[in-house]
């Protein structure tokens, strides 16, 4: 069976792309880098090094289930099946959103994820609704922000 | 992120104790006097929930026979009462709970027989320095040709003694009898205060045209636990007006209210009246939630624009609120303030204020790009390291 040529020409500019260090398209399912997911990995960042003396952070953080990772494993998903399954999971958590969102921020703290989708996904409130899932995409924890 | 609080001394609750000059002593058929009907005679605190407040005596127990003897034997118709209720006191729009420690003498005749009251001065000395310290006289009679109406003396943890004359707020009340109800003095300074001494009005009895009179007072001590809180830098946020309008706009949102649901969130603006006193406003706008809210003000005049997330953030020792069912689908999850700094992701799309149950936030207009939000954002902790309450 003969390979797709569209996927062929895909895949070698993905690795192209990659070996620069720049991530410009990702599956639909998953929404790409931008300031969001940066902003959520320094927040991540700050749970997972947080010192002893930051009770605070570190009570948030084993009440959220983020386990504690060195910082370069938090890292902006961007395989098709892990945002698929997040965002379905995403949206049992977070039902009635409208319109449904195809796609998801998902941001890698080790082996749980941290899930939303951009802006209120209700008119009754301002915040975003963020879901901490484990590896098999079971709720965590939900936060608002 | 610039955090300007948790400048707290101490954490501990506030122990208080009155002690009176004189044991009160009340008789019956001595001799008769023109005031009030019902006599009282309490001291009352208001501080934090957690505080302790002790009363002068224990026979301030209603009905324990020591309370009994201390007022003699012929005190049938003494009572007393001691009562505890949760206080919300509107002059700043904080929470402060009370102790009420009351002795009451019915007096269905409409005359009461007290011969004496606490006589001599009150003291009260506070286990942690309090702040804001204002004791007004809230309920009573004196006579306004004095010559004194007493005052407060209060001593301040360096040992300076500050001496406030009390004065009376309402001197339309005085009238033909020449009898005012009420006193009022606030002590100026923003060191700590370790005790106060109340002394008393002269003359404590006198004659009328319409019979003897005697003087009586219900005292109010009111003070913070915490020192002021510090300047945050920002003018807006420094000016007492403002932080009176955000203390007031967290209280028209209900946020001590439980269940969550009663919440709501409560915005508004701040404008320079023709006199250049800063202004606020409160929106209006139908449809709020515990988690939005619909700000629309004047942009030509406006200079400040805020809002209330009426939750606790995550603290040391508890975790952030949970959104209440109103929330839409968002319901049951727990406010996160840390996320974005404080603001929520829409808060950053404008300059704006935002008040929750602990801190206040700023988010800085300068600050385009939004990976520089969360640490640009300006945080001061309000609620439990220092008080915005200004002197009354």
């Amino acid at each position: 069976m003969a390979a797709d040529p569209r996927l062929v020409a895909q895949v070698i500019a993905s690795s192209v792309l990659l070996a620069f260090g720049k991530v410009v398209s990702s599956p639909a399912q998953c929404r790409r880098a931008d300031a969001e997911t940066a902003n959520m990995i320094k927040y991540m960042t700050v749970l997972v090094t947080a010192p002893p003396s930051d009770v605070e952070h570190i009570s948030k953080r084993q009440r959220y289930g983020i386990p504690v990772v060195n910082p370069n494993k938090i890292v902006v998903v961007t395989n098709a099946h892990t945002c698929s399954r997040a965002l379905i999971s995403y949206e049992q958590a977070i039902p009635s959103i409208t319109p449904a969102p195809t796609s998801a921020y998902v941001v890698a703290v080790g082996t749980v994820y941290v899930v939303w989708i951009p802006g209120p996904t209700s008119p009754a409130s301002e915040f975003q609704a963020h879901i901490v899932m484990n590896s098999k995409f079971a709720v965590l924890w939900k936060f608002a922000a | 992120m610039s955090d300007l609080g948790n400048l707290a001394p101490d954490s501990k609750p506030v122990a208080v104790r009155i002690e009176s000059g004189t044991a009160a002593v009340c008789r019956r058929g001595a001799r008769q006097y023109k005031l009030a009907g019902l006599v009282v005679v309490f001291a009352t605190v208001y501080s934090a929930c957690e505080d302790t407040i002790t009363s002068p005596q224990t026979r301030l127990r209603a009905g324990q026979p020591a309370f009994l003897e201390a007022f003699g034997p012929d005190s049938t118709r003494c009572t007393g009462e001691q009562q505890m209720r949760t206080f919300y006191w509107d002059g700043t729009n904080y929470q402060f709970c009370s102790q009420t420690f009351s002795i009451q003498e019915p007096a269905p005749d409409g005359r009461a027989k007290i011969t004496e009251t606490f006589r001599g001065p009150l003291h009260i000395t506070f286990s942690v320095p309090v702040y804001h310290l204002v004791v007004e006289g809230q309920q009573g009679g004196y006579s306004c040709s004095g010559p004194t109406y007493g005052s407060v003396n209060a001593t301040t943890v360096s040992g300076q003694t500050i001496t406030i004359p009390f004065v009376n707020p309402l001197p339309e009340d005085c009238g033909e009898d020449d009898i005012a109800c009420c006193l009022s003095a606030a002590i100026p300074t923003d060191s700590g205060i370790t005790a106060v001494e109340i002394t008393e009005m002269e003359p404590r009895s006198w004659t009328t045209q319409w019979g003897d009179a005697h003087s009586s007072m219900t005292y109010d001590v009111i003070f913070d636990r915490w020192p002021p809180c510090p300047p945050t830098g920002d003018s807006l946020l420094d000016n007492q007006r403002f932080r009176d309008s955000l203390a007031a706009a967290l209280q028209k949102s209900f946020a001590d209210s439980v269940p969550l649901s009663i919440r709501r969130e409560v915005g508004g603006w701040l404008y320079y009246d023709q006199n250049g006193i800063l202004q606020a406003e409160f929106s209006t706008e139908p449809g709020s939630t515990p988690c939005s809210s619909i700000v629309t003000y004047n942009p030509t005049t406006v200079v400040g624009v805020f809002h209330v997330h009426p939750f606790t953030p995550a603290n040391e020792t508890t975790p952030g609120d949970v959104l209440p069912s109103n929330c839409g689908n968002q319901a049951g999850l727990e406010y996160d303030a840390d996320t974005w700094g404080g603001p929520s992701n829409l808060d950053w799309q404008t300059s704006i204020y935002v008040i929750d149950k602990l801190r206040v936030y700023r988010t800085d207009p300068r600050v385009t790009d939004s990976l520089k939000w969360r640490d640009s954002t300006l945080r001061a902790t309000w609620k439990t390291s220092c008080t915005w309450s200004k002197l009354h």
